[in-house]
């Protein structure tokens, strides 16, 4: 019972560390089943230092205090560790992370990088080597755990009739000369939550607004034209607000539309966001862990060495 | 062989004292939390490096920020449709006439707009120093620009020395420039 409560608690705190983004392991539930099972270690390690189970009760009070260790570096970060931030930026746009002591590089990216998606996420820190997240990949710096999140991104352009480049901005944004459109805002349209963005194409005195849909949200689209993938939806304002005469159109990824005088393109893909999550301290992991693997070998050993050696096989041979 | 009931309790203590400390001390020993960096403007970035990007060049070809190392750069992050960058340009042209054998380079890095929306302007404005066309946008987004105008200005080492947001006058650019040209060392101004 106290070996299957041991290993209950050490598979708890592994899945902390193995899953750190999942908001589950700072509710109150996950710190009380730590603690219902670090009390029944504790009750048993009571229990055996008086004799209770005999000689295996004490060869297993090892790996119950590695347990114990490790569940208490698991409550102790439940309770007091930050819950998981996600950090989003603009490509080109640079982020302090003060848990590692490091700054994370969101590097530009065109159209092409936002349509393949792989554009990585550099944490560089002080007094380490930069590290580079490729998206979904994780890395552990001390008790902190990185992971680069892809999120829909799409990279808009903007041209006059006649073809040519117009500058797209962000006037709300920070990063005021990105042109990637990271659907930070949600805005209900038809009874629903819609991701969007917004830029203004200056050079034409227009604002514009783009909505994200993802494949198959819209029942019906494929009925006119559209051939099942996400798309986009344009709006575009003149310089007073007001929606101008034509400023509404849908396109898939890629492809142009001419409306309120603009043409039109969004390249639909992902960019990175960076999450950052709390683990366990790794000093107490390593610590509970090499206690609790430790004493296990140790309780196995004196166990199979403690066994009393077979009889022969029928009896004594008397001689009288 | 069974550890005896003081071995065990001495461990015991040991290390529940070991564990507490270094549990309190993973949560006190630094800061939390992380600090937005992507807005606060261009001033923000003095110190860093300054990012290079090959686009294309007015003059034909394409161009970079780091092809001028070793020489003072002062970028201008521009757009045709802008009027304070308009309004810049003839101090900017003066300014490099006149410190271009100091060693001085103005490289204006328009943003977002195609080589012949430029081109056409440049020739108005009689512009000679050497004119970058940015139409992925990559130096704004990465000098941090909050607006344009967006100047920056780089050191012989490469290093951003200081980044303004908004128009300058001739003086200012002056001001801006005149250390790092009078200086031999690669940063000091």
């Amino acid at each position: 019972m106290a070996l299957i409560a041991a290993g209950a608690v050490v598979a708890l705190v592994g899945a902390y560390v193995a899953v750190p983004r999942w908001g589950g392991f700072h509710a109150w539930e996950y710190a009380a089943a730590l603690v219902v099972l670090m009390a029944l270690l504790a009750s048993y390690a009571l229990g055996a230092r008086t004799g209770r189970d005999g000689d295996v009760g004490r060869w297993l009070m090892l790996p119950i205090i590695g347990a114990f260790i490790i569940g208490a570096a698991g409550l102790i970060d439940g309770l007091l560790g930050p819950d998981s931030d996600v950090v989003q930026r603009a490509p080109g746009s640079v982020a302090v992370v003060s848990e590692v002591r490091a700054a994370a590089f969101f590097p530009a990216a065109d159209a092409g990088d936002i349509g393949r998606g792989d554009v990585g996420i550099t944490v560089r820190r002080r007094n380490g080597a930069a590290l580079v997240l490729t998206p979904g990949s994780r890395a552990y710096v001390g008790a902190t755990a990185l992971q680069a999140v892809p999120r829909v991104a799409a990279y808009v352009e903007a041209t006059d009739d006649a073809g040519e480049r117009l500058t797209v901005t962000q006037p709300t944004n920070p990063a005021f000369l990105s042109p990637v459109a990271l659907f930070s805002t949600l805005v209900p349209i038809g009874g629903r939550q819609v991701p969007a963005d917004s830029f203004a194409i200056p050079a034409r005195h227009r604002a514009l607004k783009v909505f994200y849909f993802a494949a198959g949200s819209i029942p019906g689209l494929q009925a006119r034209g559209f051939a099942g993938g996400p798309l986009v939806l344009f709006a575009v304002d003149d310089e007073h607000g007001s929606l101008v005469p034509g400023g509404i159109a849908a396109a898939p990824s890629g492809r142009f539309v001419a409306i309120g005088g603009l043409r039109l393109r969004a390249t639909l893909g992902t960019y990175p966001a960076l999450a950052v999550s709390s683990i366990p301290s790794p000093a107490l992991l390593w610590l509970g862990g090499a206690i609790f693997l430790g004493g296990l070998l140790s309780a196995g050993f004196a166990l199979v060495r403690s066994r009393p050696p077979s009889a022969p096989a029928g009896g004594t041979l008397c001689i009288t | 062989m069974p550890l005896s009931r003081n071995v065990l309790v001495t461990i015991v203590v040991a290390v529940a004292l070991v564990a507490v400390a270094l549990g309190v001390n993973s949560y006190f020993g630094g800061n939390g939390g992380v600090i937005g960096g992507g807005g606060g403007g261009p001033a923000l970035l003095a110190g860093t490096p300054a990012q290079s990007y090959a686009v294309a060049s007015l003059g034909g070809g394409s161009g970079s920020l780091s092809r001028y190392r070793g020489r003072v750069v002062l970028v201008n992050l521009w757009a045709t449709w802008c009027p304070p960058c308009r309004s810049e340009t003839p101090a900017l042209e003066r300014l490099y006439r006149q410190d271009r054998a100091r060693g001085l380079v103005v490289l204006g890095i328009d943003q977002g707009e195609s080589a012949k929306t430029v081109a056409s302007f440049v020739r108005a404005m009689k512009l000679t120093y050497p004119i970058l066309v940015d139409e992925e946008q990559r130096y704004g987004g990465s000098y941090a620009a909050i607006g344009l105008p967006t100047t920056v200005i780089v050191g012989r080492d490469g290093k951003i020395v200081r980044g303004i947001d908004g128009a300058l006058s001739f003086a200012q650019m002056r001001e801006a420039v005149d250390p790092l040209l009078r200086s031999t060392s690669p940063t000091q101004g």
